[in-house]
Order: structure tokens, then sequence, then C-alpha cells
């Protein structure tokens, strides 16, 4: 007994040291992620806070830039909505506009954003009370931005494509082909784009927009244009490099989307694979 | 009392308001993340104990985990900085005895630029950003599928880290002076 107690005395630095040590790997290694969600609860209204302060601080300086981004999506959707006028009288139009079958969009601000990790994540000032649950789909002026991954009632925390674990589905808008979206990890504006067919012809340039078959996002939201064309030799697929259409350095305005149909969808595709 | 507050407390609150409100919104490029926060462990007392040394880190650590992306519960890389702090806290005994400019250090004073040097301090903060660094950016990415890339970061952002811990050290001195 007393040679123990001499033996915790005589390395009482080295034990503090692997007791601690192992504690913080046990924090990035776990299995559990019950404590880091407990921690995370208890810390998360003082990071709120703070980030809310810091971007009501910094939002002034953007204001520029965000007026200009919002004024061209405002000419976008001008343009858009001119285009589809002459069509609302129409019967198969009041089909396609079903509702049952709809999106809704919620406005949302961008509180805390990172482009330069591995990993990144954006904090949004939306959560469970204005709608929002996790797996919908988030889109900004741009172009797509990444998918709702947790939902406090006041906020919510964004997957972006800078993301590692980030799957996008995504299709050529003039040959139609699908194929998965990713990020490599290099540069906050390059993903790729793997799994398209390596017969189909696509050139530098292309746009690629969501295919609308997750029921994340609508089919047509933009992602990005390909800047290089990958055919590796061998295998029956190839790769694109991709320029994202939307600067993630730039982001402070998102939208939120809501598919309506999705719950619908879902259990009608559970039932059908059980 | 006074100077025993300011090198425990208010240092370590400076360091991570400094290191989550200023820094980790400074975003040079995909590679280049300084972290200033360690300079708190550089320059803690001599004779600071063991168990403050490496709780301090921890908590220095965790800090640091816990705000800067906010979403400790979202698989982010929480414990990633706490590891590496705690690393290079239970190592700076050892890296103190390795460059240890004469026989021994003199008694009352700190580990800082101003009492054994610039020269001496460089190696010393160069050699603890680099394990720090490389442990950090190592956690972060958890793949030795782009070592180069990784090690790139480490050289890069260690090169920030040492200049704003330098340029810090300058400042310090002279107003004081």
């Amino acid at each position: 007994m007393q040679n123990l107690i001499r033996f915790i005395i005589r390395f009482s630095f080295q034990i503090i040291f692997v007791i601690l040590e192992v504690f913080a790997l046990a924090l990035l290694f776990r299995n559990n992620p019950l404590p880091n969600a407990r921690l995370y609860q208890a810390t998360q209204g003082m990071n709120s806070f703070f980030y809310n302060q810091t971007s009501q601080l910094t939002k002034f300086f953007n204001l520029t830039t965000e007026n200009a981004a919002l004024v061209t999506e405002n000419a976008r959707l001008r343009h858009e909505l001119a285009r589809m006028a002459p069509l609302e009288d129409r019967e198969s139009f009041k089909t396609l506009a079903n509702p049952a079958y709809s999106y809704d969009f919620i406005p949302a601000r961008v509180i805390n954003n990172t482009v330069n990790k591995q990993n990144n994540y954006i904090t949004l000032d939306v959560g469970t009370l204005q709608g929002v649950r996790p797996d919908m789909g988030v889109v900004g002026p741009q172009g797509i931005v990444g998918m709702v991954r947790s939902v406090s009632p006041n906020f919510s925390t964004v997957i972006p494509v800078l993301n590692s674990k980030f799957r996008g589905s995504v299709k050529l808008a003039v040959q139609g082909y699908f194929g998965t979206l990713s990020w490599p990890g290099h540069s906050y504006r390059e993903a790729i784009v793997s799994e398209i067919p390596s017969h189909v012809i696509v050139y530098e340039g292309d746009t690629l927009i969501t295919s609308g078959l997750t029921s994340i996002f609508p089919e047509g939201e933009i992602a990005g244009f390909v800047t290089k064309v990958d055919r590796t030799p061998a295998g029956s697929f190839f790769e694109l490099k991709v320029r994202l259409s939307q600067d993630f350095k730039k982001l402070t305005r998102v939208y939120v989307i809501r598919n309506f149909s999705k719950t619908e969808m879902l259990r009608l595709e559970e039932q059908t694979y059980d | 009392m006074i100077d025993w507050l300011n090198r425990y407390i208010f240092r370590f609150l400076l360091v991570i308001f400094f290191q989550v409100l200023v820094l980790n919104n400074v975003q040079f490029s995909g590679y280049i993340n300084p972290y200033f926060y360690i300079w708190y462990i550089l320059v803690l007392p001599f004779d600071t104990p063991g168990w403050i040394l490496l709780g301090s880190a921890f908590l220095l650590g965790l800090g640091i985990d816990v705000f800067p992306q906010g979403l400790a519960g979202n698989g982010s890389s929480l414990g990633t900085h706490a590891a590496s702090t705690v690393l290079i806290a239970y190592l700076r005994p050892t890296v103190l005895r390795w460059i240890n400019p004469r026989d021994e250090y003199e008694q009352g004073t700190y580990p800082d630029s101003k009492n054994y040097g610039i020269i001496w301090f460089v190696t010393y903060a160069l050699i603890m950003i680099g394990i720090h660094h490389f442990v950090l950016f190592f956690l972060e990415d958890l793949s030795l599928r782009d070592i180069l890339r990784t090690l790139m970061r480490v050289i890069l952002s260690g090169v920030f880290s040492l200049l704003l811990i330098l340029m810090w050290e300058g400042i310090r001195f002279r107003v004081s002076r």
C-alpha cells in the first residue's frame, strides 16, 4: 500500500498526463455521442450568444456585397416569373403546381461559418421554432450550400458541401446524367462529381444542377460548373472537377428548403422496401 | 497574488478569447490557421506544479475545442486541441531540459524572450509549436491519405503561429519596459 502511494506520488505528473490525454482522445474517438451532446447543449447557449454578437457586428461590413447578391437573385426570380406568367392559366400548369408536391423556403442568416477545415460546418439562426428539421436542404443565393444536421429551438447546424461527409445527388443539366457531389478538401471553391458513366461527353463549363432524386433539394438548383474532365483509363465511370457556384466565403443569407411531400414520400418508399 | 492571477487566470481567458473571436475568423487560405493560444503554456513559470500545467493545458484545449466551430455534438473534432495541448504541456519540462541555455534556469525567471533571449525563445517556441501543430492537424485529418497536405498545413500554420507569438512577445516587453 505504501509502495503504491509512493509510486503514485512519484509518477503523478505522468499519471495525470495519461488520464487527461486518454480523456481527450476518448472525446475524439468516442463511440457514444451522448456525453458530447450534453457538453454541446451546455455550451451552445453561450456559443450562440457570441456568434450572434459577432455576426451583428460583421453584418454591416457585408451589406454592400449582400445587397448586390440579393439584387442579382431578385433579377433571376423576376425573369423566371415572367417566363411562367403565360403558363399560369393552362390546366397542365395547375397540375404541376400541386400543393402536395411543393417546397417552402425558410430564410435564414449564417451566424457561424468555416471554410478552411477538413470538416466545415455552418450555424444558422433558425431552428425548430421556424420549422427547420434535420436533413433539410440549404441553398444560398448562388447555389446549393448543404443540408441541416442538428436543430435546437432557435438554431440549426448545417453540413455544407465543404465537409468530407457531404454527399449530394446532382446531374448534368444538358446531358441529364446523375452523379455524386462530394468535396476532396483542397479548396473551398472546388468539388468533385463522381460516378458519371464513361460514355457521356462532357465539356468544361457544363452546368451541374441538383437531381431532385433525394427529396432534400428540388430539381434544378445550381450546384456548380465543370472545370476539368478526369477520364481515368479503366473503369466505366469517371470524375468531374467542379467549381462550386456558391462562394462559401461570401455566405450570409441562405434558405432552408422544406419539402412538404417528403414524409409521405418516405413512408411510401419504406413500405415498398419492406 | 496579482501576478499569480495574471499569469494563470487572465492570460488563460485572454488567449481563449483572442483565439476564438479573432484568429478563428481569420481565414487566409485553406492551409493557414494560426494557433496563438499555446503561448499561454509556453510562458508559464518554471515552478508551475505539474497538475496545474497539465490541468490548465487540458482546459485550454477543451475551451478552444468547444468554441470555434460551436459544433461539439456534431461529429466535429472535439478533443483535438485538448489532446495536442496536454501533450505539449507534458513535454514542456523535457523540452526545457533539452534547450537549457546554461546549467540551470535562474530562480525567479520565466521561460520567455526577455529572460533568455530571442534565439533561445524561438528555438523553444518552434519545438513546442511544431509538436502541437503536427499532432493537432493529424488528429483533425485522422488519415494518412493526404500526408503531404497535412504537413503543408503544419508548416504554414506553424510559421504564422510563431510570428504571432513573437510579435506578441515584442509588444509585451516594449510596453512594459
